[in-house]
């Protein structure tokens, strides 16, 4: 390491050590490539074509009905998209040999693993939750929609992001856990669709599972968890949404926890 | 030469599903050597380089690299070596430079110029030069190795560990990164491992030689290439070569005497027990003989092809 004598040397240590690196990388592959933006256009474009179909029909709607149509296609098929996003996240750099790599370098194993989680939940909230959340809060005010207020529906957008997390996270975690792609794809969609086969069998699973986070519990349309609270009404149970925040928790260290005596 | 251990290990050892991928392994690699890692596929090279690197972790044993034990301070080991792994990959969607860039800043915050002025001096090394804005996707298999070669420098390590450096390089490609490797040492120590035994001859200075997972041979290389059955005399005679060869055949020191006969030339290889008295008398009793011209004397040297072949085939064990 003689010769380096005209440098700054990095200096973080433990588990932070290689992190700053590794998470300026994860957010440029989201940043400084053409992914933001074409997948905040998709999502955009989706969610607020559906939604503009129910407030501009000409055929009147409430309050609840906006927002729960809002809030299927906002809380169905963005985890979709994560799902896909995600399940080469970490399995794709094992078997490419990229993650050994990068591991030969002064990098610790929890930094890998958090720069593969941080950059894309950034990523992910903000183009398929904030940015269509904004232009869909803008298409509600215009169409006079009476949301409780710009906070209460803030908070649904979390909800939908704790969605989204959870989907994430579980992938993210399969990815760990398996060098099978269709493993790390094929569960959380199952997961993601088999929900409602569940809750239609043990109709007490509706408090936790995040299906009901964003559509509907029952057979009518209202009723799931972030559209009620965009609305201001308290939602049929907090169950969900204490469950998911707990899984994002789990998953997430469960990835880190296995990830370091993984062999590269 | 500086004898300071990099690389140490102590019955290093990795099983895989009951299978030993690696026998247990004790090895030291001094400060400022070229050492050579040789054995056929499936060996154990790459499991003990990516044990070194704690890419894996030992089933049993242990190695320090620098003083420092390769599992518990593994990071900090890492801070001091440059790896090229056996076939490189990096981010398709980054640039030669981007490349160099990403892998410069896990070492450096900077300055930016003194970072810009190394990876110059890296491409440059590694002749990509003019590749600077190509994507990886884009390079060849022996420009993919070149990058592999300049990103595992650019920190100007003090362990560079390479897995076959040279095996998707052209003649004059290897030739340019023996150089390299020679150029080097004065800075660094080379462990690497490779197929090409000509390479290894060229530029080793100490050679380990694995066979089904075990260090089958290991030392010098000059102590290598001198073999291991014993001290072995070729000579070469003009003429009535007969009566010599009677009278040295008869001696005690002398454990077998084979001939043939080439152009009109007698061809000998001693082999001998005592090598001073060997080299006191042999070329002295085959002179008493009026009748016979030696046209060629010396002790028999093998090329490293020679004695891996023997090892890998034979079994042998030089140490």
């Amino acid at each position: 390491m003689s010769g380096n004598s005209g440098f700054e040397l990095v200096q973080e240590q433990g588990w932070r050590r290689g992190l700053r690196n590794l998470m300026r990388q994860g957010l440029a592959s989201w940043w400084k490539t053409s992914t933001w933006w074409v997948q905040a256009l998709i999502w955009t474009g989706v969610i607020n074509f559906i939604l503009a179909g129910v407030l501009w029909s000409g055929q009147g709607f409430d309050v609840q009905e906006a927002l729960s149509f809002y809030a299927i296609f906002a809380g169905l098929f963005p985890p979709i998209a994560v799902i896909i996003i995600m399940q080469d996240v970490v399995i794709g750099e094992k078997l490419s040999g990229t993650a050994a790599w990068l591991l030969s370098k002064p990098v610790s194993r929890t930094a890998f693993i958090l720069s593969k989680l941080v950059p894309n939940a950034v990523g992910v909230t903000a183009t398929m939750v904030l940015f269509p959340g904004l232009v869909a809060f803008a298409q509600m005010t215009v169409a006079d929609v009476p949301i409780a207020s710009p906070l209460h529906f803030l908070a649904g957008l979390g909800i939908f992001t704790l969605n989204l997390w959870f989907y994430l996270t579980l992938t993210l975690m399969l990815g760990v856990l398996s060098n099978s792609r269709a493993a790390a794809i094929a569960i959380p969609l199952g997961v993601a669709f088999g929900q409602q086969y569940l809750i239609g069998m043990i109709p007490a699973l509706q408090q936790v599972l995040p299906w009901t986070l964003s559509l509907p519990p029952g057979q009518e349309l209202g009723g799931a968890v972030a559209p009620s609270v965009m609305a201001g009404v308290a939602p049929f149970s907090w169950g969900p949404l204490i469950f998911v925040s707990v899984c994002v928790v789990v998953f997430s260290i469960v990835s880190v926890w296995r990830f370091q005596d993984q062999e590269l | 030469m500086n004898a300071i251990p990099i690389i140490q290990t102590h019955e290093l050892s990795k099983t895989y599903d009951g299978v030993e991928a690696l026998k247990p392994l004790d090895l030291t690699v001094t400060a400022n050597s070229i050492f050579g890692f040789l054995g056929p596929n499936g060996a154990g090279k790459t499991t003990t380089m990516k044990l070194l690197l704690g890419l894996i972790r030992p089933t049993h044993g242990s190695a320090t690299i620098f003083g420092m034990d390769s599992v518990r301070q593994s990071p900090d080991i890492r801070a001091r070596i440059g790896y090229l792994p056996q076939d490189p990959r990096f981010y398709e969607h980054h640039t030669v430079w981007e490349t160099l860039d990403f892998t410069a800043h896990f070492f450096f915050k900077g300055p930016a110029e003194a970072i810009k002025r190394r990876i110059e001096e890296m491409l440059d090394l590694v002749g990509l030069e003019g590749k600077a804005d190509r994507k990886v996707r884009m390079l060849s298999g022996g420009e993919r190795q070149r990058l592999g070669i300049a990103q595992a420098q650019v920190n100007y390590p003090d362990l560079l560990i390479l897995d076959e450096p040279a095996a998707s390089l052209d003649p004059l490609g290897r030739r340019d990164v023996l150089e390299v490797l020679h150029r080097l040492r004065k800075h660094t120590t080379v462990f690497y491992s490779t197929h090409i035994l000509d390479d290894v001859q060229k530029v080793s200075d100490t050679v380990a030689i694995l066979n089904h997972g075990a260090l089958a041979a290991y030392g010098p290389i000059e102590t290598l290439l001198a073999g291991s059955g014993g001290v072995i005399y070729t000579v070469t005679l003009k003429g009535a070569s007969e009566p010599a060869r009677a009278r040295i055949a008869t001696c005690p020191w002398v454990k077998d005497l084979q001939t043939s006969e080439r152009d009109g030339l007698a061809h000998w290889t001693v082999a001998v027990s005592d090598e001073i008295t060997a080299e006191q008398q042999l070329l002295r009793l085959i002179l008493e003989d009026a009748g016979v011209t030696v046209t060629g004397f010396g002790r028999k040297r093998y090329d490293l092809e020679e004695v891996f072949t023997n090892i890998v085939e034979g079994g042998a064990h030089v140490r």
